[in-house]
């Protein structure tokens, strides 16, 4: 949507400044999302601290990457002979490898990318924690929202732009790095393309959809509430470290229901993703895990409430008021 | 008629139990405007609801005729706020070119923008420079580059002149007037209350939220009921001039005079200090006073006309601080 930049009855402009020859039309405020959001990313890449974090973040992939790789690299080789395991017993060399191919499942399987997402966590904490004091936290913290705000723009762009900083972030190292595993895993694969791929490249945009808005607001909620990286850091350790163990001592330890894992938000998440992925729990957390419906219920809530607390902390924005 | 570039119809603002604005009625054309207020006057609340940042709790505020609660109000502002809370890790140049995108250009038109502001405001040449190292004239100077580098007809400053070196501060000085003169308006906070005088004829004073004089200082002077000033006069010690002794008799007898001092001026010189209730009225007697005797007055000024103590005066003395 545009609009006109001068409106009918305001004063000519002659040539002000004599630097002026702008007569087009100036792009309505849902651009400056856009604008914000690179705005909050350019903060990030310009240190050094994300670039260190966001490379040890793609160690993982590094992993399933090169893994796949090799493992289909070997897979190719002769696979006539076997190999020898032990004093007596010798494997065929393909059944060795298919073995440890479902076994590390580097296999390009709904599996495969449930655990990529599961173990990206606690570096995606670790960013965030950086990334909410850097987007939102210090606008809050310097007052800065005057730049903002005496521009054509509301706090429904300033926090969809922010937002949208934090989602590509996130989906810079999860989402992303997925559907690269994704397509190498077709490459290397049969090159087939059939409903089953489809299925599965739509279940990995959905599950980082799930990731994004369980995990956005409530980074944006947090970082304008601490504002400062130390008390976020300790905020996102507390959600997804201190609540994930107290959950598995009161679950796996002293045998109370399952459902007290639903205060693990990571799990819920991963929960909800094997869902999407069309997997069930695994064999090992199928009875300590809690009811589906409670984990989609609190990854439901806890970004609704965090937006109420969003939206109380900028009613006591002065310049909001 | 066209509207005025800035209009507050009964704008009042409260913060919890303070009343920051009361019932402000206030209507501005093109030119160059000072606002001058003692700390917590309600100076930046005000320009806050003239630039939209924020809504009056009761009122309403006009951009030329268009309701500061409509966002496209605030694409005919400039607002350049007393914070200068910027992303330090930027540029000068990338700043402003994401505050010109914040406007609605597009990347190349936002980068040519924020080049030609920067050059108005005489940073060309730091365009570079990463905004942790500026200081903070260099920064009070970006803040105004982000104001007007949409070419607004409405320029709101919040103290644009704290913390400018004297050369700069003249060369801001000659950009507003330029601005001025091709029809925009402007509205300043200052507590350099000298640089008001010295930049605009047109002077709002701001007490507890409310305007209580608008106009140059000589018309301010002109409506305070009780206006006591104090006027040198100088002359040469000649035959054909009055001694001091012949004026004071004289004056004794006019109600337009309540004291004098003498005052020892120079060799050949005369002088004296007259305290009068009211300028306007002792400046009448005085001139057909002279005009009667044909007396040649080498200096008449009026001790008290700056704007600092005819602002401290409507305060009722009050100190101006460094910032409301």
């Amino acid at each position: 949507m545009t609009e006109p930049i001068r409106e009918p009855g305001s004063p000519t402009m002659g040539d002000f400044l004599e630097y002026r020859s702008f007569h087009g039309t100036l792009r309505g405020p849902t651009y400056a999302v856009w604008a914000i959001a690179r705005t909050g990313l350019g903060l990030l890449f310009r240190r050094k601290l994300f670039w260190g974090l966001y490379l040890m973040g793609l160690i993982l992939f590094f992993l399933y990457f090169f893994g796949q790789y090799l493992l289909v690299w070997a897979g190719s080789q002769d696979l006539g002979q076997s190999i020898r395991v032990g004093p007596f017993a010798r494997i065929p060399r393909k059944e060795l490898i298919d073995n440890l191919r479902t076994m590390l499942k580097m296999d390009g399987s709904p599996p495969m990318f449930h655990n990529f997402f599961q173990t990206q966590g606690s570096i995606v904490m670790v960013l965030f924690a950086l990334a909410g004091a850097q987007l939102v936290g210090n606008d809050f913290r310097f007052r800065s929202f005057p730049f903002y705000f005496s521009k054509p723009i509301g706090p429904l762009h300033y926090f969809l732009g922010k937002g949208l900083a934090a989602a590509v972030l996130l989906n810079l190292l999860t989402t992303i790095p997925a559907l690269i595993l994704f397509f190498q895993a077709w490459f290397l694969g049969d090159w087939s393309w059939n409903v089953a791929k489809m299925k599965l490249l739509f279940s990995i945009l959905g599950y980082g959809a799930v990731l994004t808005w369980g995990l956005v607001p409530l980074l944006l909620a947090s970082a304008s509430g601490l504002t400062r990286t130390i008390p976020i850091a300790m905020f996102w350790i507390f959600c997804f470290l201190f609540l994930r163990g107290i959950s598995e001592g009161l679950v796996d330890r002293l045998g109370y229901s399952p459902n007290w894992k639903t205060i693990d938000l990571w799990n819920d998440l991963g929960l909800i993703g094997s869902q999407i992925l069309g997997m069930g729990p695994e064999p090992k957390n199928r009875n300590t895990n809690p009811d589906f419906g409670f984990a989609l219920g609190l990854v439901l809530v806890i970004p609704i409430l965090s937006l109420a607390y969003l939206r109380l902390r900028l009613s006591k924005v002065e310049v909001l008021r | 008629m066209s509207a005025p570039a800035l209009s507050l119809q009964s704008a009042s603002k409260w913060y919890g139990q303070l009343l920051a604005l009361n019932g402000v009625n206030l209507e501005l054309g093109p030119g160059i405007h000072g606002l001058v207020g003692a700390n917590g006057s309600g100076k930046t609340t005000l320009l806050r609801i003239a630039s939209g940042l924020i809504l009056p709790d009761e009122g309403h505020a006009y951009i030329h005729g268009i309701s500061t609660k409509k966002s496209r109000a605030r694409s005919l502002v400039g607002y350049a706020p007393e914070t200068d809370s910027f992303y330090e890790e930027y540029t000068i140049v990338d700043f402003l070119t994401i505050m010109a995108r914040l406007h609605g250009f597009r990347a190349e038109w936002a980068k040519r923008l924020a080049t030609r502001a920067l050059e108005k405001v005489d940073l060309g040449d730091q365009a570079k420079k990463r905004l942790r190292g500026c200081s903070r004239g260099m920064r009070q100077r970006v803040k105004l580059a982000q104001a007007i580098l949409h070419d607004p007809p409405l320029l709101l400053l919040d103290e644009p002149f704290s913390g400018v070196d004297p050369v700069v501060r003249g060369d801001l000085v000659c950009l507003f007037r330029k601005m001025a003169a091709g029809g925009r308006t402007i509205l300043f906070s200052s507590h350099e209350l000298d640089e008001v005088e010295r930049l605009t004829e047109d002077i709002l004073v701001l007490v507890r939220g409310r305007i209580v004089a608008v106009g140059s200082a000589g018309e301010i002077r002109q409506r305070l009921d009780n206006n006591p000033c104090r006027v040198a006069l100088e002359w040469s010690d000649s035959n054909d001039q009055p001694t001091l002794n012949d004026l004071v008799s004289e004056w004794a007898s006019w109600p337009e005079v309540s004291g004098w001092d003498r005052s020892l001026v120079g060799l050949g010189r005369l002088g004296c200090m007259v305290r009068a209730p009211r300028e306007g009225d002792f400046l009448n007697r005085l001139q057909s006073q002279v005009l009667r005797l044909g007396w040649a007055l080498d200096r008449v000024e009026n001790l008290d006309g700056s704007t600092r103590v005819l602002v401290g005066r409507i305060l009722g003395g009050k100190m101006l601080g460094s910032s409301s």
